[in-house]
């Protein structure tokens, strides 16, 4: 295009060239900078579509900021406003689509949107491209010489104000996101401090009842062995050696929680078929005792996770299936897995007890005992939440309710641990 | 006191415990009745009369009832709210029985109007000081309402 420099621009254009570097101080947001831009330029113009793009080099393609008249936005899609940029049309465009080389990508759209003539003018900042104003359908040649100059007089100011606008919304976005991490951060603090409150809390109860037990009945015996009575004593002493082991066990399982997360194995591959058949093995003795068929579905697939932990996970699931098993002739323990969408929903089922569904929440929680007189501390089912929640999965029971049997389910997301 | 069978229910989840209770009652013969129950939901169905106690005769609403706190199936605490939110039930005096000296459990047993909350001593003749105490005033001092 061959600038006419002596001419000097009718009044009205100059007008407009300082409303438009007005407006360009006050815009912050690139979205109100490009509706600003774009109608301005086109009312300048008088072009019949103005479209203002930021460059954006990774992925090295071009965001439509904004086109005026809203309505001509769908004028082009993605893929073929990325045309006109100038890494991939650099050669100068045309005023006339029509000389565009013959197979040039631009042809077809043009030619589609039915544009006659178009203006093009890299927006860049010391050099660097920041967007690109498109003007497309103008008027009669003899002013686009006016036209052009002008918009050349302004694209530096435009290109500067919009990089600031990016640069500030950047900011912004950074600053939300900041926001966000610091929220989802103090949330999980809470989390964590509340449960270690509810630890300490059923830890300190649960702990002191096998005390007042081994108190109270030894103070019981001392009275009865006063009072000559000998045949309680001997049964008390058992209560008191049981009151013992149970606090004992209740210190190991609670400091083996305590551990969990903190003191995990690197992750390896496990094999599933092994690592059951291994847990299997381990607890032969109740199994064969308790008459249950176990059923393992073959080909179980691996998972990355700490295979000592799982190998835990595994064994408090099978005992608990065998625990519960309830008072029927014929138990049976099944466990494999199932597909669901793209996640592997490993379990462990039982035709035992089963569980109300009332509970299914409840006895994941430390010392919730379903049931008053079943052994053990009440930590198994928490240990295994935990176990599962290190590995990045959840885990839930299925179960229709009392005499139904229960399935454990957990799921192990693949890139927990590593 | 005028002749009438006064019952206890206890609710309690741990087996040496309700026997040390039952047991010290018993010596002091302060209940004619003692019935103990190892669950929450379980003592919510004798309290209401539903399924296994439905005959009130063989399972008569108590003069006082023992509950403790961490209760497997329903809560102490929910016992509590359910007995105490129910226009029949909530006459009947709960003494909170329970190892839990957490402030929180207090704070909740009397929002929920617990008629008294001790916790077990560790300590046998405390322990069966405060349950004759206990039997004593709720069933022998105490008038009760029916």
């Amino acid at each position: 295009m061959k600038r006419s420099e002596s001419q000097p621009l009718s009044p009205a254009a100059q007008l407009m060239a300082i409303e438009i570097i007005s407006e360009l101080l006050v815009s912050t947001s690139p979205h109100k900078l490009g509706e600003v831009l774009t109608e301005h330029l086109r009312e300048l113009s008088g072009a019949r579509t103005a479209m203002v793009l930021v460059h954006r080099c990774e992925p090295e393609t071009d965001e439509l900021l904004n086109v005026s008249p809203l309505r001509r936005r769908t004028l082009f899609t993605p893929a073929e406003l990325n045309n006109f940029c100038h890494e991939k049309s650099p050669a100068l465009l045309p005023f006339h689509p029509e000389e565009l080389p013959v197979n040039h990508p631009l042809q077809a759209p043009l030619l589609r949107a039915g544009i006659r003539s178009m203006l093009r003018y890299p927006l860049r900042v010391v050099g660097e491209l920041v967007g690109l104003l498109l003007l497309f359908d103008l008027p009669e040649i003899k002013r686009s010489a006016e036209i052009d100059r002008i918009i050349n007089l302004l694209t530096p100011p435009i290109a500067l104000a919009l990089k600031n606008a990016l640069a500030f919304r950047q900011i912004e976005q950074q600053a939300l996101e900041l926001e966000k991490r610091v929220a989802e951060r103090t949330a999980e603090l809470q989390e964590k401090n509340t449960e270690l409150e509810r630890f300490t809390y059923t830890a300190s109860h649960d702990l002191k009842s096998p005390l007042v037990t081994i108190q109270t009945f030894a103070g019981m015996i001392r009275h009865d062995l006063e009072a000559g009575n000998h045949d309680r004593p001997l049964r008390d002493l058992r209560r008191i050696e049981d009151a013992a082991g149970k606090m004992n066990d209740l210190l190991n399982d609670l400091l083996e929680l305590s551990l969990i997360g903190k003191q995990m194995n690197s992750a390896s591959r496990i094999d599933m078929n092994r690592l059951v058949k291994e847990t299997l093995m381990q607890l032969a003795g109740i199994v064969t005792q308790g008459r249950i068929e176990v059923v393992v579905q073959p080909d179980i697939p691996p998972v990355m996770g700490d295979r000592k932990r799982i190998a835990e996970l595994l064994q408090n699931l099978i005992e608990n299936a065998v625990k519960y098993r309830g008072d029927q002739p014929a138990s049976r323990i099944e466990i494999g897995v199932r597909q669901e969408g793209k996640e592997c929903v490993f379990f462990v089922s039982d035709n035992g007890k089963g569980i109300d569904p009332r509970h299914h929440e409840k006895i994941f929680g430390l010392f919730n005992q379903l049931d008053a007189d079943s052994e053990g501390t009440g930590v198994g089912l928490a240990l295994v939440k935990r176990i599962i929640e290190a590995h990045g999965g959840r885990v839930w029971v299925e179960s229709e309710g009392e005499g139904k049997g229960s399935r454990f389910c957990f799921t192990i997301k693949k890139e927990a641990l590593q | 006191m005028n002749g009438e069978p006064l019952t206890i229910l206890l609710v309690e989840d741990n087996p040496d415990h309700a026997e040390l209770i039952m047991r010290t009652m018993e010596d002091f013969q302060v209940a004619n009745t003692i019935n103990h129950l190892k669950d929450g939901q379980a003592a919510l169905d004798y309290l209401n009369g539903r399924g296994a106690y439905a005959d009130r005769k063989q399972f008569p609403l108590p003069h006082l009832v023992l509950l403790d706190l961490r209760l497997p199936k329903v809560d102490g605490l929910d016992v509590l709210k359910e007995v105490k939110t129910d226009d029949l039930l909530r006459a009947i005096p709960v003494v909170i029985l329970t190892t839990s000296e957490a402030e929180r459990d207090m704070a909740m047993a009397y929002e929920y109007h617990a008629n008294s909350y001790v916790t077990k001593p560790v300590n046998f003749a405390e322990f069966s000081k405060l349950l004759k105490d206990l039997g004593f005033y709720w069933l022998a001092w105490n008038r009760h309402p029916w």
